[in-house]
């Protein structure tokens, strides 16, 4: 039982580890958006991939209609089936190469924040209700925060190589 | 000199909030709350009846309200606020209710998950500058309008809300 205890307050730990990453990203991403000059803000790397307007806007758009979306969907429905976002469709479709990085920026953080403290709040019943997230199958909420860090990090690592293109290493 | 007071007095007269959307964000408020009294006028046992000329049950007017809240009028407001007069589809509400088989769901979850998303989405109405509010976007079935106009459009959805729930628990409860 003790064991058991254990294991179940090393997943709290290793949760709230997480949750402290998805807080820590809009800070990550003002960092590195003010080393890049404004006027590069809508060049996109040599290899292909996003401009710094196209990573913000598609942080933005991916906290609330993916990210938040899917945590509402899991704690009111019973198993959803939960689609997936094609992020490369969105961003041409909504033509975020033209938008307002400023006003990304901002927004980004505030529904990340909601979406950190949305996270926070849960309790153990909660945060175990699962989804079946397309294309890669049934989850609860706290791995579901899990593929979120990831995320996170995979924009990152795609900002921090543009900020060495455009400003060099 | 009294041309530039004039000119001041009536700039800041446009970045203050109209009364109207001041009125429509404290409705908006008010919502969770004027949901619970009907929720706790009529009993749990007939949380999933339907009105009997047909509509949705108590259960399905609250996963309703929650993700309409979420996927539909946060997600607009969110992006008015980032891209330039964005296209902005309509939600087939009867549609994700029957697809998401809303009338299975639990409500006592959904009441709370909705009181959440819409304290948030009053907060961040609530917060925006005059050049935010005036900020617009093309409504698929309404055309443009601003996020002052839509704040209006989620509290007149509010209400059509309200009267049917008020049916309902007159039906249900007697009048």
């Amino acid at each position: 039982m003790l064991a058991a205890r254990n294991a179940a307050d090393e997943l709290s730990r290793s949760y709230l580890r997480v949750v402290a990453e998805l807080t820590e990203t809009p800070h990550r991403l003002d960092e590195i958006a003010d080393a890049i000059p404004e006027s590069q803000w809508r060049r996109r790397p040599g290899d292909g991939g996003f401009a710094l307007v196209e990573h913000v806007l598609l942080l933005h758009s991916i906290d609330l209609e993916g990210y938040r979306t899917r945590i509402e969907r899991m704690l009111t429905e019973l198993a959803p089936e939960l689609p997936d976002i094609d992020g490369d469709k969105l961003a041409e479709e909504r033509r975020y190469l033209f938008q307002n990085a400023r006003a990304g920026r901002i927004a980004f953080a505030a529904v990340r924040r909601e979406l950190v403290a949305r996270l926070a709040s849960l309790g153990p019943a909660e945060r175990q209700r699962v989804g079946a997230l397309e294309g890669f199958g049934p989850l609860t909420i706290e791995e579901l925060a899990g593929v979120m860090a990831a995320h996170d990090r995979e924009h990152l690592r795609a900002l921090t190589r543009l900020r060495a293109e455009v400003c060099g290493a | 000199m009294c041309t530039t007071v004039a000119m001041l007095a009536a700039m800041n007269a446009a970045d203050e909030p109209s009364k109207s959307y001041l009125r429509a964000i404290a409705a908006l408020a008010e919502m969770p709350q004027r949901l619970d009294e009907i929720a706790d006028a009529i009993p749990e046992s007939e949380w999933r009846r339907r009105p009997a000329a047909g509509g949705f049950a108590l259960v399905e007017h609250v996963l309703h309200l929650h993700n309409i809240d979420l996927e539909g009028y946060r997600t607009r407001v969110e992006r008015i606020l980032t891209e330039l007069e964005p296209a902005l589809p309509d939600i087939a509400g009867d549609r994700l209710a029957d697809e998401r088989r809303y009338l299975f769901q639990d409500a006592r979850a959904g009441r709370i998950a909705f009181a959440t998303v819409r304290r948030e989405l009053v907060s961040r109405l609530a917060a925006l500058g005059p050049a935010e509010r005036r900020r617009t976007g093309i409504l698929e079935g309404v055309g443009p309008m601003t996020i002052e106009e839509l704040a209006g459009i989620i509290a007149t959805h509010d209400r059509e809300h309200l009267q049917e729930l008020a049916r309902l628990r007159a039906e249900i409860c007697g009048a």
